[in-house]
């Protein structure tokens, strides 16, 4: 690409950012949620470990699991995609067809500004509600085995599943091409990856093999595997090989994405704007 | 300079069954129906030319539209703009830059920024030079008059004026033809007065080619110099205004009500009226003039003086109206040729 084509496409994560900060209660409707989220879960995990006899659950500690769920709640407030919105918003309301009369990729400007919509996720997010966070842990439940370069390299490995993220969210956002029943659409990959990704439960609770099977796709990326990272649980090399699956699923989805989507469009372009 | 070469363009209808049970099978049908939207349109248009592209609804005028704009591929046939293809993809980009669209039933603002960042993020996609925007943007603004909501976000404007927004948008990269889709739908007379004359204004200051669908033959008759008639996706007419107005005439619909049915043979037979129609029970009466026979004023001032009028209502005529004209007009035509040649023949 071109140096002012990318500056074309980064006056998208602009006004992504940008539109982000148009609805103040929005922002305080995810610190809530993610609030309530966190508070359940370690509530909820600290009576599975007054009835465990063992000290560690899927090899975490309590002090450990409090943090998981506490960063897994923030990464999947700051990670989620906006894409498949975009997408339904824009063939429901007709906007598509001006979308695409634009001298721009579509799926650019919808990959651009979901960065943007990240890095406001992030900063007026994700920052502050991952420090107290932490620090509840590290001073409150003792916590220890958090780096400062583990923390530091969480940052490119939740940007990378936050793009893993939208590259799957714009596969199945597709589909608002071909059905108006996108409400199920959304819930279903939701919910898919939601549970294989470790968001709900960390996946070392879950069967060996079914850990083999899961490690085989992308959805340890999305958010076990940053989460992981932070907590300081993965080895050097681990944490490489890591990263270097990571992207080459991050290109692959898109290739993918890619390939659907020139199908898709001459769907559209068939039935009109 | 626009070309369109023998542009066809079906879409493929599934045949629906009648309630829950035809539903249901359409489900697991692949029958379908072809309908032909836009059915064998050729025409060109020259730089700087206005044309007002008018016909009934579901006529085709908007698919061709998304044709030249190249968001359909035409089924068969050849859309060239300045030689260029709008729907192949390595035609496409440099076809959209040289093009602007306005939908009034439509946006292409950004819902959540203010007016000001939409610009600014147009400016990057069209890579408008720094000092051009500055210009335009200071142009248009005063222009249209946008300066009070200019750092307004787009969700909270009026439709005036998004639709001034949005045409102010559609403006920015200098396009040389602008597309412009019923762009005063559902304004006030005024509002849609100011669009149009600010339209009118930017076409010629700008020398911008100009394609318009309305269905406001006022907008036409300000904006444009020639009228392409579509029905049923085929050319009914192509030529100036002055051969619509001259076929068509300046007509205008006077509408009264009366508390009784009346007796109109003592006006007809005075007055150069075109035509008498009666609805609602004989109460309403409509009598249809040709405005350049028979002044307005008169016709009012007999019709008061002649009857006890409740209401009147005056009316121009629309499109559907010059369409329905100039189709019977076509058609005899062709009836006289037929008849001609069967005369010849004979």
């Amino acid at each position: 690409m071109r140096r002012g084509a990318i500056k074309r496409y980064l006056i998208f994560t602009k006004a992504g950012f940008q539109t982000l900060m148009a609805y103040r209660g929005r922002i305080f409707l995810w610190f809530v949620g993610a609030l309530i989220s966190a508070v359940l879960m370690s509530l909820l995990w600290r009576a599975i470990y007054s009835f465990s006899d063992e000290p560690t659950i899927g090899g975490y500690t309590y002090s450990q699991m409090l943090l998981y769920v506490i960063v897994s709640a923030v990464m999947f407030e700051v990670t989620v995609s906006d894409t498949m919105g975009a997408i339904v918003d824009d063939v429901r309301y007709g906007q598509i067809g001006m979308r695409l009369m634009k001298p721009i990729s579509y799926r650019l400007q919808l990959c651009f500004t979901n960065i943007g919509n990240y890095l406001g996720r992030l900063l007026i997010f994700g920052v502050p509600f991952m420090t107290a966070g932490t620090l509840i842990a590290v001073y409150g439940f003792g916590l220890t085995g958090l780096t400062w370069y583990n923390i530091l390299l969480f940052i490119p490995a939740s940007f990378i599943a936050m793009m893993i993220n939208e590259a799957y969210d714009f596969l199945f956002g597709q589909l608002a091409f071909r059905t108006h029943a996108m409400f199920g659409v959304n819930s279903m990959s939701m919910t898919i990856s939601g549970f294989l990704s470790g968001r709900m439960i960390p996946l070392s609770v879950f069967p060996v093999w079914a850990q083999k099977v899961l490690n085989c796709t992308p959805f340890p990326f999305m958010m076990s595997m940053p989460v992981r990272l932070y907590l300081g649980v993965m080895s050097t090399n681990d944490v490489l090989i890591s990263f270097a699956v990571a992207i080459a699923w991050l290109i692959a989805i898109n290739i993918i994405g890619q390939l659907c989507y020139k199908t898709s469009v001459r769907k559209v372009v068939v039935f009109g704007g | 300079m626009i070309e369109l070469i023998n542009v066809e363009k079906y879409f493929k209808k599934p045949i629906r069954g009648k309630g829950v049970w035809g539903m249901f099978k359409t489900l697991f049908s692949r029958k379908h129906t072809l309908v032909k939207a836009v059915d064998g349109v050729s025409f060109t248009v020259g730089d700087g030319e206005a044309v007002g592209y008018i016909g009934a609804n579901g006529a085709g005028k908007s698919t061709t539209i998304k044709m030249m704009s190249g968001i359909l591929t035409p089924t068969r046939g050849e859309i060239l703009i300045d030689g260029k293809r709008p729907y192949k993809s390595r035609e496409r980009n440099a076809v959209l830059k040289t093009i602007g669209v306005v939908f009034g039933q439509k946006t292409q603002l950004w819902y959540d920024l203010p007016l000001t960042e939409t610009y600014d993020l147009l400016r990057y996609i069209y890579d408008v030079p720094e000092a051009d925007y500055k210009r335009r943007i200071g142009e248009l603004t005063e222009l249209l008059d946008m300066k009070p909501f200019m750092d307004a976000p787009v969700r909270t404007l009026s439709l005036g004026q998004r639709m001034r927004a949005d045409l102010a948008a559609a403006m920015l990269h200098n396009p040389k033809t602008l597309f412009l889709d019923e762009p005063t739908i559902g304004l006030d007379v005024l509002v849609k007065r100011k669009l149009i004359e600010a339209i009118n204004e930017l076409k010629n200051q700008y020398h911008t080619t100009l394609i318009l669908t309305t269905h406001a033959m006022s907008d036409i008759e300000l904006l444009c110099d020639r009228v392409i008639v579509l029905d049923a996706g085929k050319i009914l007419f192509d030529g100036s205004l002055e051969k619509v107005k001259h076929m068509f005439g300046d007509k205008r619909n006077v509408t009264i009500q009366t508390p009784a049915p009346i007796d109109v043979s003592a006006v007809v037979d005075k007055y150069e009226i075109e035509n008498v129609s009666t609805d609602g029970d004989g109460l309403l009466t409509t009598f249809t003039i040709d405005a350049q026979k028979l002044k307005i004023d008169v016709l009012l001032d007999v019709l008061l003086k002649s009857y006890k009028v409740v209401d009147i209502k005056l009316s121009e005529t629309g499109i559907e109206q010059v369409v329905e004209k100039i189709y019977a007009d076509v058609k005899s035509d062709d009836d006289a040729a037929i008849e001609a040649e069967g005369g010849a023949q004979a």
